[in-house]
């Protein structure tokens, strides 16, 4: 079959398909039995208010509450955090995180000689890198994601990256591709280290689900319609919320930390809001 | 002094009579007169549950009529899962608004006993007493289709001299389901017996139900596992009517 | 209405169960862990209830415009750069995912955990076009080493214990016999690396697509579906018609929901959301989505059965179901087991070849309390049971071990009900019985029933595993009828001048 016709076979199986669940849902029965839960717009769907703010005022938690419970949370995943003032702090902690990354898991016997580093194009991950000193002799390869062959990029033992939004209710990491090509780095190393801003923390995720979705958003769209009338494409292609180091327990429910993903995680929060001591 | 008709279903009728005569006394002990309506006969759960909704249908009207004229201004059944079905009757009338409509509304006059003493009556304690260490099972119909989580319970801890112990897995189901009991005994028998071992492990004197289905289930296998543990209508330990 | 062949044995898998000594330990296991779990999201989760009925009101909207919303999501995920297909049935899916993986040259293809994808048999279809599929969840991928189906929808290898697992692993991969579970989770990650950078093609399964923005949201926590969908060239993702929500806002509420009903989590460890394309140099050049019916529609036909589609495949009705934790999963032959597979099995693949399915429950109605959806699946059981009932064509429908055909069954209960209809016919009835037991019990002696059995198969299955309690020697009516239940009076609709006191909304 040639292309167009591989086209038209599918537009004829979705015009097919449209049409089989539009006349069955146009013959069957009303539904009287709604038990009791939120009735269901009747008619066009395009009345329909957004479902998810369950109503109520999102109460304002202050600052320091929300960078304690950010961190706590990411205690309790298994995971490892640190909040520094400056960037050059922000290097200075990637160098303790690394040289105890490779220590452990030298002794635990997962590592052998020295680390095999790459690093995102986000500019707090090259500011913070170019402070790092390459001379360091536990570091076996610093290098940027741009330089990285597929088998070198299997072969990295870690991967730093910048992180769009922070979850404090959760833990939760949030990066998107349209910054920056962090996507492999924060996924295929063993350690993940993650920068993110400590101005980029929201309480919760519906926050930043919104923000995210409201960067495709014309400004003119309401709440009272459904979506808007021409949505352009999300410029989010790719958002991934990471909470934690990966995980499983699928033999006989015992949980491990460690699988395909990173085994390891450590968030390094950049403060930009406290004040600078002069 | 509200009046009641007194539902007995075919179970309590035929198997367990004791409960029903206890069931009128803990219902006039609660300030209440007690008609009995000899018209009656089944419900037709067993029918539903399988699939025969015809013969369901047929039994439903009947229990309709009857009670619609019944001047009684209660309905009261020692069983949840009949009062369920009675609750249920308006499924047996999609394409009828008429019948839906008589259904709807006996099946607000019909209640299952702890469900009408905690909720109509407003009356958790009926001065009864019972000396002993006590485990509730709380019947699925009652405890979900009828919503009544807690009205067991609540009723239980006003008896004098009673010890409510606490289940490993309270909610969980004792394995009867009707004809499923039969269709697939292994299964239902194997269920019983979890059920069976969270009850002893706590070693209560007497095991207490709201529905005769799940006491004779549990019953039967108990006899049959050689334990000498006692089982009880809810209605019994109320009236004071353990032994008869 | 597609009838596969053979119909599913239930009982008979059941009966294997009961008598399976590690797989009864491992649903213990489970069952402890899920109660333990829900315990402690239900304490630390305060408006869960509020959660659910946004959940089932989204998914009923979702549902009932159905076909605008497949149609914007499928647009909107072409404007984006994905391409979209259409299958209608298991043949079209599997032809369309073989000519994409020949388009791009895969000979091997890694995939990350799809039921549909399971349900529509593609590891075995992918083999026979000599394409090598490797399962990357860990639990999918154990069960691919041991060449068995997945018993739970969640935690596919939960009937392995931990030993067979390690002897599994020893005698495929070479570990060593007491390896534990973090020693068997690292041989699998080192064993599949190679995989994942190697793989031309990455197949996924699709949690929920996105109307509003042409979005696919895939959940994990392992990292695999991560590494099978951004890393080869090539990502296709198998999505059923029913995944659909409508807004990019409607996925908050689905994300509190999920993990928690799933596996107890607040959230699994990565969700990916991806639309489309993304930067070029990171992420597969192409998207494929497959849209996939395979008698879903169906379902839509009458509201009743709509709910079905409502499920986000979360598992907790499995791990809640007093029968499924008897029996597991594989008992149900389907890729769908528990209380949601009882109802969706026969309706995919029809009631002939599913009939036991829908009686294999008893009603209790434990998974309606937590399908974080609301869906009212012993509604749903007994509205199949009444299709089988009818149906003429299921005279397979009821041959679980003894149990009387569907004919002697029909006659039973239309005996039933003509005995119900007037209160002689009961008494005559039950008189009839009781005569009849204590024949048995002079004759046959105290085991009585037992005997009976024989002849009759529910008296035979019943007297199995329990004692029958007899009917009484005198009714409840029958005391009654002599004055000796005291204070009850007769109530008769002929009672003059005798008025209900009205209560609110009782009756005309």
């Amino acid at each position: 079959m040639t292309r167009a016709d591989i086209f038209m076979a599918n537009q004829a199986a979705r015009t097919a398909m449209l049409r089989t669940i539009r006349d069955t849902l146009a013959s069957s029965p009303p539904d009287r039995h709604s038990a009791g839960h939120g009735t269901a717009p009747q008619g066009s769907p395009v009345h329909g208010t957004s479902f998810a703010n369950g109503g109520g005022t999102p109460h304002r938690v202050d600052q320091d509450t929300l960078l304690a419970t950010f961190q706590s949370q990411l205690t309790a995943l298994g995971a490892t955090s640190a909040c520094v003032p400056t960037v050059a702090q922000v290097a200075a902690e990637i160098q303790a995180a690394l040289r105890a990354y490779h220590d452990a898991a030298t002794t635990a016997g997962i590592l052998s000689g020295s680390l095999r580093v790459g690093y995102s194009d986000a500019a707090v991950v090259n500011d913070a890198v170019t402070a790092l000193d390459a001379q360091e002799p536990m570091l076996a390869t610093l290098q940027p994601f741009t330089a990285l062959s597929r088998d070198a990029l299997f072969a990295l033992d870690v991967g730093i990256t910048g992180v769009q939004w922070g979850v404090a209710e959760t833990g939760t990491l949030v990066i998107s591709t349209a910054a920056e090509r962090n996507r492999l780095l924060s996924l295929i190393p063993a350690l993940h280290v993650a920068i993110v801003s400590r101005s980029a923390i929201q309480e919760t995720l519906a926050e930043v689900l919104a923000e995210i979705h409201e960067d495709s958003q014309p400004s003119s769209s309401t709440a009272s319609t459904l979506y808007s009338a021409s949505p352009r494409p999300m410029p989010h292609r790719a958002v991934t919320l990471i909470t934690g180091p990966s995980r499983t327990s699928d033999i006989e429910l015992t949980l491990v930390i460690g699988v395909h993903g990173p085994r390891q995680l450590h968030v390094i929060v950049l403060d930009d809001i406290s004040p600078r001591l002069s | 002094m509200p009046q009641v008709s007194l539902f007995i279903t075919c179970l309590v009728d035929q198997l367990w009579p004791t409960v029903g005569v206890a069931t009128v006394d803990v219902l006039r002990r609660a300030g209440c007169s007690v008609n009995f309506n000899p018209g009656q006969t089944c419900c037709g759960q067993p029918a539903f549950n399988t699939g025969y909704r015809n013969d369901a249908r047929a039994l439903a009207e009947r229990w309709i009529e009857l009670y619609e004229a019944d001047p009684a201004e209660w309905i009261v059944s020692p069983s949840g899962s009949c009062v369920a079905m009675v609750r249920h009757f308006e499924e047996l009338f999609p394409d009828d608004a008429g019948w839906r409509d008589r259904a709807r509304r006996v099946a607000q006059r019909t209640h299952e006993l702890a469900g009408f003493l905690v909720n109509v009556l407003g009356i958790t304690d009926l001065g009864a007493s019972f000396n002993g260490k006590v485990v509730w099972h709380n019947a699925c119909h009652a405890l979900r289709d009828l919503d009544q989580r807690t009205e067991g319970e609540r009723l239980l801890r006003a008896v004098r001299g009673a010890e409510l112990l606490s289940l490993d897995n309270p909610e969980g189901c004792c394995g009867f389901g009707g004809t499923f009991s039969v269709k697939y005994a292994d299964i239902s028998v194997a269920i019983a017996d979890k059920k069976i071992d969270d009850i002893q492990s706590v070693e209560p004197d007497v095991l207490v139900s709201g529905d005769v289905s799940c006491l004779m289930h549990l019953s039967g296998r108990l006899a049959r596992r050689g334990s000498p543990l006692r089982v009880a209508h809810l209605a019994e330990i109320l009236a004071g009517r353990l032994d008869d | 209405m597609i009838e596969s062949s053979a119909a599913i044995p239930f009982a008979d898998n059941a009966h294997e169960a009961l008598a399976d000594p590690q797989l009864q330990s491992a649903l213990t296991g489970l069952a402890a862990v899920s109660r333990e779990r829900r315990r402690l999201v239900l304490a630390s989760t305060n408006d869960w209830e509020s959660l659910r009925d946004r959940a089932r009101a989204i998914k009923d909207e979702a549902l009932s415009h159905l076909d605008r919303y497949l149609a914007d999501f499928a647009d909107h995920a072409e404007a984006a750069g994905a391409t979209v297909h259409w299958a209608s049935t298991a043949d079209e899916a599997r032809a369309i995912v073989i000519a994409l993986a020949r388009q791009y040259d895969a000979t091997t293809v890694v995939k990350s955990k799809s039921m549909l994808s399971e349900e529509l048999e593609l590891n075995h279809a992918l083999e026979a076009a000599g394409i090598s599929p490797i399962e990357t969840d860990l639990g999918e991928w154990i069960l691919q080493l041991a060449h068995e189906a997945p018993s739970h929808i969640v935690v596919p290898a939960i009937h392995k214990t931990h030993a067979e697992i390690a002897r599994l692993f020893t005698a495929t991969l070479g570990t060593p016999p007491d390896a534990d579970a973090a020693m068997l989770t690292a041989a699998a990650r080192r064993i599949l690396r190679p995989a994942f950078a190697q793989a031309r093609m990455g197949i996924s399964g699709v949690n929920f697509g996105i109307a509003e923005t042409g979005s696919i949201v895939i959940l994990e926590n392992e990292g695999n579906a991560r590494l099978s969908t951004s890393v080869p060239r090539v990502h296709v993702a198998l999505m059923g018609i029913e995944k659909i929500i409508p807004r990019f806002a409607d996925l908050d509420v689905f994300l509190k929901l999920l993990p928690r009903s799933g596996t107890g989590q607040r959230l699994t460890v990565y969700q990916s959301i991806l639309t489309g394309l993304a930067t070029p140099g990171e992420g597969p050049e192409a998207l494929h989505i497959v849209i996939v019916d395979n008698g879903r529609s169906r379902m839509l036909a009458h509201p009743i059965t709509r709910q079905s589609l409502a499920c986000i495949r979360c598992g907790a009705c499995l791990n809640v179901c007093p029968v499924y934790q008897q029996v597991g999963g594989h008992a149900y032959g389907s890729v769908y087991p528990g209380p949601i597979g009882a109802v969706i099995t026969p309706q995919l693949n029809g009631l002939g070849h599913a009939a036991q399915l829908p009686y294999a429950s008893s009603l209790c109605g434990a998974c309606r309390d937590v399908c974080p959806v609301k869906i009212d699946i012993p509604a749903l059981l007994l509205h199949l049971r009444a299709q089988i009932a009818d149906s003429a064509a299921t005279s397979t429908s009821m041959q679980a071990n003894d149990v009387p055909s569907h004919v002697i069954e029909r006659l039973s209960f239309t005996l039933f009900r003509w005995t119900m209809r007037a209160p002689w016919a009961y008494r005559a009835a039950t008189g009839a019985a009781r005569l009849g037991q204590r024949v048995a019990r002079a004759v046959l002696g105290p085991r009585w029933a037992q005997r009976l059995g024989v002849i009759a198969p529910p008296l035979r299955q019943w007297t199995a595993g329990r004692e029958l309690r007899p009917l009484a020697s005198r009714s409840f009516r029958d005391m009654w009828m002599r004055h000796e239940v005291p204070n009850v009076t007769a109530s008769t609709s002929e009672t003059e001048g005798q008025t209900r006191t009205s209560t609110p909304g009782s009756r005309s």
